[in-house]
């Protein structure tokens, strides 16, 4: 098995005059838990439909489990290797879970009972019931059950939480933690739940306008981004003259900087500045460096 | 095992692991020879990416709170064979130049933060020998 599970080299996607998707890197190691964030209409989701060929892209290259996205993407011999579980959950509504587990074991090569009894036992999902009945937080239960059920190599979740209260949530999330370290199995999680991601992933990559604005591992991207609070009468200019300062924002009486690559050194550099007279360095919470370049 | 998780501090999740289990160790609640639940175990329980628990043992183990012989799991160390002498002294050292520094913010003269140190360390050593 290769070491990546998935890797993007300039993939662009075009909505006539609108870029979706602008020239995307990323790489997702194989058994990571990788986050895919950014604001609303950055495309996530666009990036998510290249991934599992339900759009085609159009202009890079990249490769999913070893297989080329391109044309004739994704082959029937990949679909059964990557697990889907979409923000809108479209189950079919006059379908009861058992009826939906019987169609699924008939298309899914490596179905697998005794992980669907465990998931179904769990969650205590009723058999009988159809999914028009269910709650919201009973269908993302469903829709998790019917992927893991399929044994996928890559897992990709888009907003998969929704509807779900904080117990069954956790319960949810613990049970994903726990099986893809069992299996191996590669997650990429979208989420607006930055918290959540926080704690989960090990690796993020941010979209903002359909650009790759960080990416990398999320302990890299905390010891890499921090705010930095300047006091004294300096030049914007030449706070953003100093390397790493990639954003300044005038606060009474001094600069609050965005850093990117800070080290010992910037701080340095910034505390040697004629004028200043003062410098406090903020480490940032994911959701912080999230709202910094979003 | 239950750990304070708080992914809105600035502070990476497995900092604040390695610092609870220090403090858990400093406090007695954990002593030396207790076994901490496996990387699996754990990350499952706190919902946490089992690789920051790995990084939170790994750092644990450097500093000589923790003791992982091959495939028997993690233990607390006892206090003083794993870490030198010489990295024992330079950790002291750094937690005392922080103490020094919040001293003199805080206004405290030397004689009364000497006399308070001393204090919290009786109170700390009554705690541990049993209450």
């Amino acid at each position: 098995m290769s070491d990546v599970a998935i890797r993007l080299a300039g993939l662009t996607k075009r909505y006539g005059e609108k870029v979706a998707l602008s020239a995307v890197e990323m790489v997702v190691p194989t058994g990571s838990f990788s986050a895919l964030l950014g604001p609303n209409g950055a495309g996530k989701t666009t990036l998510i439909r290249c991934l599992t060929g339900m759009i085609r892209p159009d202009g890079g290259a990249g490769t999913v489990l070893g297989v080329p996205v391109g044309p004739g993407y994704p082959p029937t011999a990949l679909k059964s290797r990557i697990g889907y579980v979409a923000q809108t959950q479209a189950l079919p509504e006059r379908m009861t879970a058992q009826e939906l587990i019987g169609l699924c074991r008939g298309v899914q090569p490596r179905w697998n009972d005794a992980i669907v009894k465990r998931y179904l036992d769990l969650f205590a999902l009723p058999m009988k019931q159809v999914v028009r009945q269910m709650s919201g937080g009973m269908k993302s239960q469903l829709a998790l059950t019917l992927v893991m059920g399929g044994q996928p190599e890559l897992l990709i979740l888009d907003e998969p939480t929704m509807g779900l209260d904080p117990k069954n949530r956790h319960q949810y999330l613990q049970v994903l933690l726990a099986d893809s370290i069992e299996t191996g199995c590669t997650v990429l999680l979208s989420s607006h739940d930055l918290h959540q991601i926080e704690r989960l992933a090990d690796r993020a990559t941010i979209l903002v306008g359909g650009r790759v604005a960080v990416s990398g591992a999320i302990d890299d991207l905390k010891a890499d981004e921090k705010r930095v609070r300047i006091a004294g009468a300096v030049e914007e200019a030449v706070v953003l003259g100093v390397e790493g300062v990639r954003r300044a924002v005038k606060e009474p009486g001094g600069w609050l900087l965005f850093v990117s690559g800070a080290s010992e050194g910037l701080v340095e550099r910034l505390r040697g500045l004629p004028g200043v007279t003062g410098v406090q360095v903020f480490s940032q919470s994911l959701e912080e460096i999230f709202l910094s370049y979003a | 095992m239950w750990y304070h998780i708080d992914p809105s501090s600035g502070t990476p999740i497995y900092r604040q692991l390695v610092e609870q289990v220090q403090q858990a160790v400093a406090s007695g609640v954990l002593r030396a020879g207790d076994r901490l639940p496996s990387v699996r175990d754990l990350a499952v329980e706190l919902a946490v990416n089992p690789n920051t628990v790995a990084k939170a043992y790994q750092e644990l183990e450097r500093a000589g709170v923790i003791e992982t012989p091959r495939g028997k799991g993690s233990f607390i160390a006892d206090r003083d064979h794993t870490v030198t002498e010489e990295e024992r002294l330079r950790q002291f050292i750094e937690a005392a130049d922080k103490l020094v520094a919040d001293a003199y913010r805080l206004r405290i003269g030397s004689e009364r933060a000497a006399a308070l140190f001393a204090e919290r360390l009786a109170e700390a050593e009554r705690r541990r020998s049993g209450e």
